[in-house]
């Protein structure tokens, strides 16, 4: 091979090179950050779904294309005396089940992404039907006192007053809708439904969000696990314009949106391998027109194509692969300072595959100058004296 | 004895907006090992494109080139290439050294082309360098040499491979009358030491008068033939002329 005389051209050009190596750097940063967010958003979504084994989600038929995966439930309204008919069907664990209703504080940017911030009022007593088991890092999670609240990690460090950095902790107060609430606690880090949740009784949220004797939907426990469906026959009998949807058809409403947002990632993502595979194209093209004089000497002096081919795929692949080394701290840079994010361990799995990734990209990217450099005439080359 | 390159009855023809230019026409010419060999001839005589076809990088339009009784238009390309690496050294007028690697590493460069063993491609390159003047210049990249200089690395590096057959397009064409003069001398010495053939094209006479026999090439026919061995290169020059008239 003739690696040496690769690199040495591409040191040589050290400005065109650097300036190659950024870019597709900045490139594959974006197809970093892209996988990492599915990857992350994925799990999440999968995390909030498990929350919610065994349990059937009893809500408002809407007709809405998110159906049974909107875990926030804010299109959903029913009376409260229904939600408490439902809840007194047999077959339910009633400790674990709660009537419940959300509203969103914030909205979120599109629709398969969780509020900003979702104030979840769900009845005294019954906090487990929506925590599923998630626990507070500090203070309790029982709401005993009609102003009393538990905040979800994000929302606590939202919620803190202008200029403290301290996020709001159990005994701190604040102001939700003109309601001055205590915290009871602060929940440990758990999917971002639960990181963004103000959970408050059901009665002060009703007050606050002045819905009176109304509720978004009823999260229903099965006393055990094969009463399940015979619970959503008896609601969806009993209870006409009420959708009963189980764990099972959430995760396969659930799994029809993530299709959705890995297509729409995988075009990202091609798009972007497209992109860095023209740039870098583009410059080894130049860089063979700069080398066609010492492409025909070696093919004179006896240089087989291949050795040729070699050479400049080396320069395409050196490019990208360097572009992909130092996506990583750029990637990283922009998620930590951009979006204060943390899940670096994610980062290092997709920035293993990035490599892979960039080197397709530079195989790909070398194929149409190699392929004009190993046509180079040893007798063009030299008539250019 | 049978000659290390030969040519047929050789024609190259040109195909240039619809006319067409006889490059070479129906060339005849043999050259046994440890000849100098000098082909001299106005510019647009033919003897370039004689030598590219000697040196297996072109084709002809009709008739043969042998190469050790091998007749090169049945080679593949990967043939050819191989022959030019192993078999046939290159001298080119602007001396077409890489011009990012240093004296060293071009004459290293076609070792590996050559497919030589490592000792070698470590040991030889210095040695050649040495030989023609320039060891202590061998970590110098072209453009920190003079044009001599640089000539004498592509002498190096076309020695490298120990080719049966040295060409040389002008090698002095680029270069003042005395480094020309001592470059001439060392092409003689090597001719002479090693018995390296040499097929040298010139339009110069003065740098003809070093090779053994000398050809004349005009309008891409020879026209004269002449053997200097052993004159002085005052009388050469003498024959020469006369045969150029």
């Amino acid at each position: 091979m003739l690696w040496d005389l690769a690199f040495k051209h591409l040191w040589q050009r050290r400005l065109r090179s650097a300036l190659t190596i950024l870019g597709v750097a900045i490139i594959l940063q974006t197809h970093l950050v892209i996988n990492g967010f599915k990857y992350s958003y994925e799990q999440d979504v999968q995390r909030q779904l498990s929350a919610f084994t065994g349990k059937v989600l009893v809500r408002q038929d809407t007709g809405d294309t998110l159906g049974a995966a909107d875990f926030s439930l804010t299109g959903s309204s029913l009376e409260e005396e229904t939600a408490q008919d439902i809840l007194a069907l047999p077959g339910i664990d009633r400790q674990a089940s709660s009537a419940v209703l959300m509203a969103p504080l914030a909205r979120s940017l599109a629709p398969t992404i969780p509020v900003a911030i979702l104030v979840v009022g769900i009845e005294p007593g019954h906090e487990a039907a929506y925590l599923s088991g998630f626990q507070a890092d500090e203070g309790s999670t029982n709401l005993e006192a009609p102003t009393s609240a538990i905040l979800g990690r994000s929302v606590a460090e939202l919620l803190s007053p202008e200029g403290e950095e301290q996020p709001l902790a159990a005994g701190d107060n604040f102001e939700l809708q003109g309601q001055t609430f205590q915290v009871v606690g602060v929940l440990e880090t758990a999917p971002s439904l639960y990181n963004n949740s103000v959970i408050i009784p059901l009665e002060a949220a009703q007050e606050a969000f002045e819905r009176p004797d109304t509720v978004s939907a009823v999260i229903v426990c099965a006393g055990q696990v094969e009463d399940v469906a015979q619970i959503q026959a008896a609601v969806e009998m009993g209870f006409p314009g009420l959708l009963a949807i189980s764990a099972q058809q959430m995760a396969a409403s659930v799994d029809a949106i993530l299709v959705d947002v890995r297509n729409f990632s995988n075009l990202l993502t091609t798009t972007v391998a497209g992109v860095a595979v023209v740039i870098v194209t583009i410059v080894v093209i130049v860089a063979v027109m700069e080398q066609r004089k010492e492409i025909g000497t070696l093919r004179a002096i006896g240089a087989r194509r291949w050795r040729i081919f070699g050479m400049v795929a080396g320069q395409a692949l050196v490019l990208c692969l360097l572009g992909a080394v130092l996506a990583l701290p750029i990637g990283m840079a922009f998620l930590k300072w951009g979006m204060q994010w943390e899940k670096f361990d994610l980062i290092f799995i997709y920035w293993a595959r990035n490599l892979v990734w960039a080197g397709l990209v530079g195989i790909l990217a070398a194929l149409l100058p190699a392929w004009q450099a190993v046509r180079v005439d040893p007798l063009e080359a030299l008539r250019y004296e | 004895m049978e000659p290390i390159i030969e040519t047929k009855e050789v024609w190259k023809v040109y195909g240039m907006n619809g006319a067409s230019v006889e490059a070479v026409c129906g060339i005849d010419l043999a050259v046994q090992q440890g000849e100098f060999v000098a082909i001299v001839g106005p510019s647009g005589s033919g003897k370039s494109s004689l030598l590219h076809l000697l040196g297996a990088m072109d084709h002809p339009t009709r008739g043969e080139v042998l190469f050790g009784n091998q007749p090169l238009h049945k080679m593949s390309d990967a043939q050819r290439t191989d022959l030019r690496a192993h078999q046939i050294g290159f001298i080119f007028q602007t001396f077409n050294l890489l011009p990012n690697l240093s004296a060293l590493e071009n004459v290293e460069i076609a070792l590996r082309l050559g497919g030589a063993a490592k000792a070698e491609r470590q040991a030889r390159p210095l040695e050649l360098l040495e030989r023609v003047g320039l060891g202590p210049r061998a970590r110098h990249l072209p453009r920190q040499l003079s044009g001599g200089e640089r000539q004498r690395v592509a002498i190096a590096r076309a020695l490298a491979n120990r080719p049966r057959l040295l060409l040389a397009d002008e090698p002095t064409g680029n270069l003042d009358s005395k480094t020309g003069a001592s470059l001439l001398e060392l092409l003689r010495q090597i001719n002479r030491q090693d018995r390296q053939t040499v097929v040298m094209v010139t339009h110069d006479f003065r740098a003809a008068s070093h090779a053994d026999r000398v050809l004349v090439l005009r309008d891409g026919r020879i026209r004269g033939e002449t053997r200097l061995q052993g004159q002085d290169t005052h009388r050469a020059l003498g024959q020469l002329l006369a045969l150029e008239l």
